[in-house]
This record gives structure tokens, C-alpha cells and sequence, in this order.
């Protein structure tokens, strides 16, 4: 399994600590954000040998903020009209692979052009491009087929057993597929407790891995640990910015950019985001050691005295780097799915305990920052 | 079933001396007939429609393959078509099945022999749909012939039964089969039914209920496991007997490793 950074905003956060801290193996430039011209960036050059690019073929451009999307001439995003054919949108798509080709990449991502649509739009793009790609007869590159599982998709099982009957077809040659799951949490909550969705996206996984094909994560959350409990995942994404942590088919069409905020704190002890008012309150009643990240230089900084706690503070989105990526490493390194399993009940076991202590002494957490999932968490992975 | 007799003039017409009605197949009527002292099956089509020209079309398509039986001739007769197909002497796998019991070598090689037969059917992207044991014919040296290719499907057109019900046969059937569900039927479909022959061979019983009611039911589950006593037999069942197709083997190879003995 290779942590992936998300490069979005501010990726230099990410490609630091991947030089400084050997955070992470992999990255996964955002179209959106670097634009046609994302190798000339320094930054992004120091990467480029261990990168791949989501070119994010999500909506035209009469619907969606497109970013720098336009620039790249194949973009689905430059069509300024309402009507256009799935032919066309082949076209862009395969001009998309042409185009990672020519640019090295070893992973290649095949766009999907995705509106929120219907399982047969998917099913038919999945054949014509598998189609494309056997004969390219390319053994130089992996090819990946993007599968932009929608809500309304991955919470019917159904839907997701006609996705997966096509992807594993006998004549299909994609190496793998890249995952990104639209998981809608409530308001207030930043996952989804959508037991529907645990069980279709692990049946997505284990089935594809079964079915010897990689697969990608994209703008997985923390919660991927507990598809990662249940078998290998080859790519999983990790980001700074929750835009870049929660496919959101929305974000993509709209736009639902929140306001400022003071940022948040990942505790590998509550396998949960602490709200930095939280984090303050617990710091003033004597708890902050129940909830500290251990051995772990980024979270030592923030949970001083007086921290300026701020989303934009590379330290704050640090700790969650190191955190989560610690996590998926020690979870992905045991082998036998069985104890691997039985290892993350005990993450979520501690963290449920953990939460109890702070009750017990009358520190109640509320909203993003309680435990609001992690017995559904415990219920789910004990029963399946 | 009651018993059909043959024209004079059909008789005379085909030069047949001898005759005998075999079993039913689905909208034939099928008889074993003697012409210039050779077996052939006659099969009369009383309405010629798109499945028969399939059959027609699938047998032509496999006329090289040994396992698949060669059309002679089709001829237009009075009101019918009738079919001069090769006769497989031998017997029907399903009056057989006790030679089967308990012998999963046997059972082993019956199985891969088949699946092998369907290699270039499945390559072709045609689904046979309705392997049982009386669509699989046993020749006299032990080698399976497949039969009755009437509800193929190739999965490239559109079915000839693209609504209403699918046409099966209920004892080994396969669960998309039983929901009606025509997009996840494919090759993976017929894995799933040459598994409920190595069972049914092996126990002499169905795996999952002996009425359509109690297949129903059990397909109902989504983990579909069997215990037929046999680790071997076991193994293969597990594989193949997935709810989902997606789940079942994905390679034609996979399949045929997986009932090796």
C-alpha cells in the first residue's frame, strides 16, 4: 500500500513532508489546481517520478468552477455547451491518456466524464475505453479506470454489482481502477455513518483486489482504515484540505467552499478531527494527554499553550499527514487480513474508551468532534 | 410425454428406416433416426424463430469442435424445419449420475472436459445458459458433447428475450438467472451452473433446494455456501457459487484451475 498525497492547495506542505519527514510514497496532482503547467513548477518537479494526475473530467464548463481545468485543450471542462455526445467525450478521454503518455506518467489515470449520471453511462464508458486501451497494446504504463461512485450509486448494491460485473469482465485490460467514492456525511460530521456505504465500497475493494486488479483510493478520508482492515488497497490518498478528502461530486459543479475556520486536530487516539475550540478546552481541563498524538513533532507544536490555531497552518494539517499515514502503514504492514482486522477493533476499541474517559470526566465533545462513528465503526467491521 | 409419430412422407422424404422419439428440448421435438444405417438426431422446429437460428447459428460457427454436435442439414419440410444433426452414441449425463457419486476425479475431469468444450463459446461471447446433465451427452469413450444451444446468448446483441422472463432451468440455475437479471448474465453464469453439476454429481442432490421455492430462498442469502462433504468438491463450489458474478472467477484459466485435481 502507497500513502498518496493529494496535491491541491498548498501542496507544498505535502511535498515537504515528504522530503523532510518521509510522510507518504506516492502523490496525485489535482488538475484543478496546477493546471497544464504543473511540471514546470519547482515543487511539483521534485515528485514528478513518484506522481500521478487526476485530470477530473467532473461536469462542463457551464456547470462547475473549472480551476485551471481549461487549460488543458481535451478538458471536458471547455464545452460551453449543453449538448454533447458520449462520443465526444471519448474522444476527450482519450486524448487524456494520450497526453499522461506523453508526459511519462507511469500510473495512468483514464478520466470518466461523470455529471452525476446513471450506471449505464458508466458501464458504456468502461467498455469503449477498454476497447481503446487493448489496442493501444501499452505494457510501458498501468492504466487505471476511473469509477466516480456517486451517492446515489454506492449506497445500492445493485448498481454497484453492474459496475463491478463490467469492470471484471474477462477481456477487460485496465490494471486497475481509481476509486472515488462520494460518501455525503451529515451536517456537522465530516463522515459518512452510512452503513450502505461500508458495505458496498468494501465489496468494491475486496472484489477488484480479488479479481487481481490495483486499486487507487481517491480523496479517501480517515475512515479508509476500515476498508483497509478488510483487504489490501494498493493507493490510498491522503489530503490537507477536506476538499481533497471527500469526493463530492458537488464540488465539482457548485460551489460549496466554506469559510474560514480554525482548523482541527487528528488524534490517532479518537481516530477522530478535534475541533481547535475543543482542543483548547481540553488543554485548559487537564485531558489534552488523552487525546495526544504520540512521537509526533507536528502535534507537539499545536498543543502548546496558546497555539494560534489556524486552517492554513502547515503544522495543523502536518499532524494529520504524519497521523493518518503512521495509521494506514501500521494497519497495511499486517498481512493476515483476519489479525489486521481484529487489530484496527482494537484502534477503535481504545478510541471508544478513550472518549468514555473524557465523559467520565465531564468533558463531552460535541458534533464533528464526538464520537459519532466509531461504534457504527465497531459494529460494522465485528460483523462482517 | 406423449409419443409422436413420423409422417410417411417425412420418412420418405429424409430416407429414414428407423426412429425413435428422444427426450423433449424445450420447443423441439427431437428423434433418434436411422438413415443409409447411420444414427443421426432429427430435431423438427415447429416455429423457427431467433433462438433456433442461434442454435443453428452457434453449432455452424463451433463445426470444428468435437464436443459440440455438427449440423448435417436444415431443411424446410411441409409446415416445420427440420434439422440432420450428428448422434452422439453414448448416454445423457443425467442417466449417469450414479456413476458419478462420490467420485470426485471423475467428476474432476467431466467438468474440466465440458468447460473446455465452451473455450471458444465463452471467447465468442455466447452463454450457453442451460448446462445440465441432460444437455450434456456422455460418447461411449467417456468424452461430453454439449447440447441444445437453444437459449444461448450472445452478449454483443440484444437478446432475443431482452424483456420478460429468462428462460432456465430451475434446478441449475444461477442466481441472476432466478432475479431475471439479463445485464449479469454471462460466461460466469455458466461457471456457476457446471458447479451445480460437480455438486449434484458428487452428492447426488441439489445444493440449494429441491423446488424452485427453496432455490428462491436460498438465493435470497448473499453467501452462498455449500457442504457436500469433499473438500475438493467444496473448493470448487465455493468459487464458483458467488451471488454475485462479479465475484466469480474472471478468467476462463482461473476457472479451469480451480476444478483440477
Amino acid at each position: 500500500m502507497k500513502v498518496t498525497h493529494v496535491l491541491g492547495h498548498n501542496s507544498n506542505w505535502n511535498v515537504d513532508s515528504y522530503l523532510g519527514q518521509n510522510i507518504g510514497d506516492y502523490f496525485l496532482i489535482i488538475a484543478f489546481s496546477h493546471g497544464i503547467n504543473y511540471d514546470s513548477k519547482p515543487l511539483l518537479k521534485k515528485v514528478l517520478d513518484v506522481s500521478m494526475i487526476d485530470l477530473q473530467f467532473y461536469g462542463k464548463n457551464t456547470d462547475i468552477q473549472t480551476g485551471k481545468l481549461t487549460e488543458f485543450s481535451f478538458h471536458t471542462s471547455n464545452i460551453n455547451t449543453k449538448e454533447n455526445t458520449n462520443v465526444y467525450f471519448e474522444k476527450c478521454a482519450q486524448q487524456a491518456i494520450e497526453f499522461q503518455i506523453e508526459k511519462n506518467f507511469k500510473n495512468i489515470i483514464i478520466p470518466l466524464f461523470y455529471e452525476n449520471d446513471e450506471v449505464n453511462d458508466i458501464i458504456y464508458a468502461i467498455k469503449t475505453l477498454n476497447k481503446y486501451i487493448s489496442k493501444l497494446d501499452n505494457k510501458n504504463h498501468k492504466f487505471f479506470m476511473t469509477l466516480p461512485l456517486a451517492n446515489h450509486i454506492i449506497i445500492d448494491k445493485d448498481k454497484i454489482e453492474e459496475i463491478l460485473f463490467v469492470c471484471t469482465e474477462m477481456d477487460i485490460c485496465f490494471d486497475g481502477y481509481f476509486i472515488a467514492c462520494e460518501n455525503k456525511p451529515e451536517t456537522r460530521k465530516k463522515l459518512t455513518t452510512d452503513i450502505k456505504i461500508f458495505k458496498n465500497l468494501t465489496r468494491v475493494f475486496k472484489t477488484l483486489k480479488q479479481q487481481e486488479f490495483e486499486t487507487i483510493y481517491a480523496y479517501a478520508n480517515w475512515d479508509a482504515i476500515i476498508y483497509l482492515a478488510q483487504t489490501d488497497i494498493d493507493y490510498i490518498t491522503i489530503g490537507t484540505y477536506e476538499n481533497l478528502r471527500n469526493f463530492d461530486i458537488k464540488r465539482f459543479t457548485e460551489d460549496i467552499s466554506g469559510g474560514g475556520s480554525k482548523g482541527y486536530y487528528f488524534s490517532e487516539k479518537l481516530l477522530n478531527m478535534v475541533r481547535a475550540d475543543d482542543v483548547t478546552m481540553l488543554n485548559d481541563t487537564g485531558n489534552i494527554n488523552i487525546i495526544k498524538n504520540e512521537k509526533n513533532i507536528f502535534s507537539d507544536i499545536i498543543l502548546k499553550d496558546g497555539y494560534p490555531w489556524n486552517i492554513h497552518k502547515p503544522d495543523v494539517n502536518k499532524n494529520y499527514l504524519f497521523t493518518i499515514s503512521k495509521i494506514l502503514q501500521r494497519v497495511a504492514s499486517i498481512s493476515d487480513l483476519e489479525f489486521r482486522k481484529e487489530y484496527v477493533l482494537d484502534l477503535i476499541d481504545k478510541a471508544i474508551k478513550n472518549y468514555n474517559y473524557l465523559e467520565e470526566n465531564r468533558v463531552y465533545l460535541n458534533n464533528e468532534s464526538s464520537n459519532y462513528h466509531l461504534n457504527i465503526w465497531k459494529t460494522y467491521l465485528a460483523n462482517s | 410425454m406423449a409419443s409422436i409419430e413420423l409422417t410417411k412422407e417425412l420418412l420418405k422424404h429424409f430416407n429414414i428406416s428407423e426412429y425413435k422419439q428422444a427426450n423433449p428440448g424445450g420447443q423441439k421435438t427431437v428423434f433418434i433416426v436411422n438413415i443409409d444405417n447411420k444414427k443421426y438426431a432429427l430435431k423438427i422446429i415447429n416455429f423457427a424463430d431467433d433462438r433456433f437460428e442461434r442454435e443453428v447459428k452457434i453449432c455452424k460457427q463451433f463445426d470444428d469442435n468435437k464436443g459440440i454436435p455438427n449440423i448435417i442439414g436444415i431443411e424446410p419440410f411441409e409446415k416445420n424445419t427440420i434439422i440432420i444433426e450428428e448422434y452422439i452414441e453414448g448416454n445423457d449425463l443425467s442417466e449417469l449420475i450414479k456413476d458419478y457419486k462420490g467420485n470426485e476425479q471423475k467428476i474432476s475431469q467431466l467438468i474440466y472436459a465440458t468447460a473446455t468444450i465452451l473455450i471458444p463459446v465463452w471467447n465468442a461471447k455466447y452463454v450457453h445458459r442451460d448446462l445440465k446433465p441432460q444437455n450434456i451427452r456422455i460418447r461411449n469413450n467417456g468424452e461430453p458433447v454439449v447440447l441444445d444451444f437453444g437459449i444461448a446468448r450472445a452478449l454483443d446483441d440484444e437478446s432475443i428475450t431482452a424483456t420478460g422472463v429468462q428462460p432456465y432451468t430451475w434446478p441449475f440455475a444461477s442466481p441472476e438467472q432466478y432475479s431475471g437479471q439479463k445485464n449479469l448474465i454471462s460466461y460466469r453464469t455458466d461457471f456457476f451452473c457446471l458447479g451445480i453439476i460437480a455438486y449434484y454429481l458428487y452428492t447426488n442432490s441439489l445444493p440449494f433446494g429441491n423446488n424452485r421455492g427453496e432455490i428462491y430462498k436460498a438465493f435470497q442469502d448473499d453467501k452462498l455456501i455449500v457442504n457436500s462433504g469433499n473438500e475438493y468438491i467444496d473448493t470448487f463450489c465455493n468459487n464458483v457459487f458467488k451471488k454475485n458474478p462479479s465475484e466469480r472467477p474472471r478468467k476462463i484459466e482461473l476457472f479451469l484451475k480451480l476444478i483440477e485435481l
